[in-house]
């Protein structure tokens, strides 16, 4: 550890300054300040990777709104499922625009791939790709891709679609993102987490909201979702 | 008397299911709300009328019922409701909509689990609806004035 902690100036002995003295005689216990400094420190490594790795691995990153609004919104969704493109293009949509645009409403998007849809693995990969370039990204990528998916379903040719959407240079960039390895590991993840929380069908969201979380299985309609989300706002 | 006892155990377990039913879901009408949406039969304004009157149907039923008020004709619509419920919930898992059932809850989905626990009740109701009709009969008849 490099630099002196202001925190503790004034406070050492007067024999010398503590980082000068020896680990053994700092360490003897005389000074409780040395003890909590230590113990903080010893704290301090023992519980960081605890609190990195999930932040690494379960990235809360808002497709709409900001991670402070008051109520968040998690959808587990597969770009593959009909389900799914009627509850995006019908509610979540107008949820993003009329709400999380607004920072009352913080929308994840959770990928989750379901095994009896053959390209939806390789669409969610485009989504988390997207994603990490930014929600507008996301929603180019996920309106293209929801917009387009009898399209696609059928063949499998999912790039075509996306480079409609975006321009060159952005398409390279997605590209170059999809390459890396950290894309499966967050649907993976991602599924990881569905599983978890006893998703078994797709759209399954969770609201969070004063403290509580509600799971709705299936998609809603944006007027009745917009009752809620008022009575919740109030 | 054993017959006239299982009619008993029918009325105030229907009853009571009827009121906890009604309750839980008056204490979160929008939470009922989006679970009556999630069986997609209904447009928005159907989906509020229903989500919003049915609790207090329930509830109203379920007391009624623990009073024995009227039973022939409340028993025939407890079973008439109730075969509605199995009626609305295996049609929405035969089109494979995955919903919640919104029966006792919030999170609990429809499967065959619940639609077999939602007929026992129904076999409960329908019990207590022949029971008291046939009840009912047998005093008309025994009655001076019949």
């Amino acid at each position: 550890m490099k630099g002196r902690p202001g925190g503790t100036k004034g406070r050492m002995p007067v024999s010398g300054a503590w980082w000068n003295t020896p680990a053994r005689k700092r360490l003897d216990g005389k000074d409780p300040m040395r003890i909590v400094f230590y113990s903080l420190i010893a704290l301090l490594v023992t519980a960081l990777p605890g609190v990195v790795q999930p932040a690494a691995a379960q990235s809360d990153t808002c497709v709409g709104g900001r991670p402070t609004a008051p109520v968040k919104i998690e959808v587990f969704s597969d770009y593959q499922c009909p389900a799914c493109r009627d509850f995006y293009l019908s509610t979540m949509r107008s949820v993003l625009s009329d709400y999380a645009d607004a920072g009352k409403v913080c929308v994840v998007y959770r990928e989750f791939p379901l095994s009896q849809h053959q390209h939806a693995q390789a669409a969610a990969k485009f989504g988390v790709a997207a994603m990490r370039m930014g929600q507008r990204y996301w929603a180019q990528v996920t309106d293209a891709l929801y917009n387009k998916q009898d399209q696609w379903a059928q063949d499998g040719k999912i790039e075509p679609v996306i480079a409609a959407a975006l321009n060159k240079e952005d398409m390279a960039r997605l590209q170059k993102e999809m390459s890396s390895p950290s894309v499966n590991t967050t649907i993976t993840s991602d599924m990881d987490l569905g599983k978890k929380m006893e998703v078994n069908s797709t759209p399954t969201f969770f609201i969070y909201a004063k403290g509580k979380t509600e799971k709705v299985a299936g998609g809603v309609q944006y007027a009745i979702l917009r009752r809620y989300l008022d009575s919740l706002l109030q | 008397v054993a017959w006239r006892i299982v009619a008993w155990i029918c009325r105030l377990g229907l009853g009571g299911v009827f009121v906890v039913a009604g309750y839980i879901k008056l204490r979160n009408p929008f939470l009922f709300e989006m679970a009556v949406d999630a069986y997609r039969i209904l447009p928005p304004r159907g989906v509020i009328i229903v989500a919003r009157s049915l609790p207090w149907l329930e509830v109203a039923l379920g007391l009624l019922l623990i009073l024995g008020w009227k039973l022939r004709y409340l028993s025939s619509f407890a079973a008439l409701l109730t075969g509605g419920f199995v009626g609305v919930m295996a049609y929405t898992y035969s089109r494979g909509v995955e919903a919640n059932c919104g029966c006792f809850g919030f999170g609990e989905k429809i499967s065959p689990l619940t639609l077999a626990r939602d007929s026992l009740f129904l076999v409960l109701a329908l019990y207590l609806a022949v029971y008291s009709w046939r009840e009912w009969k047998r005093n008309e008849g025994a009655s001076p004035g019949s």
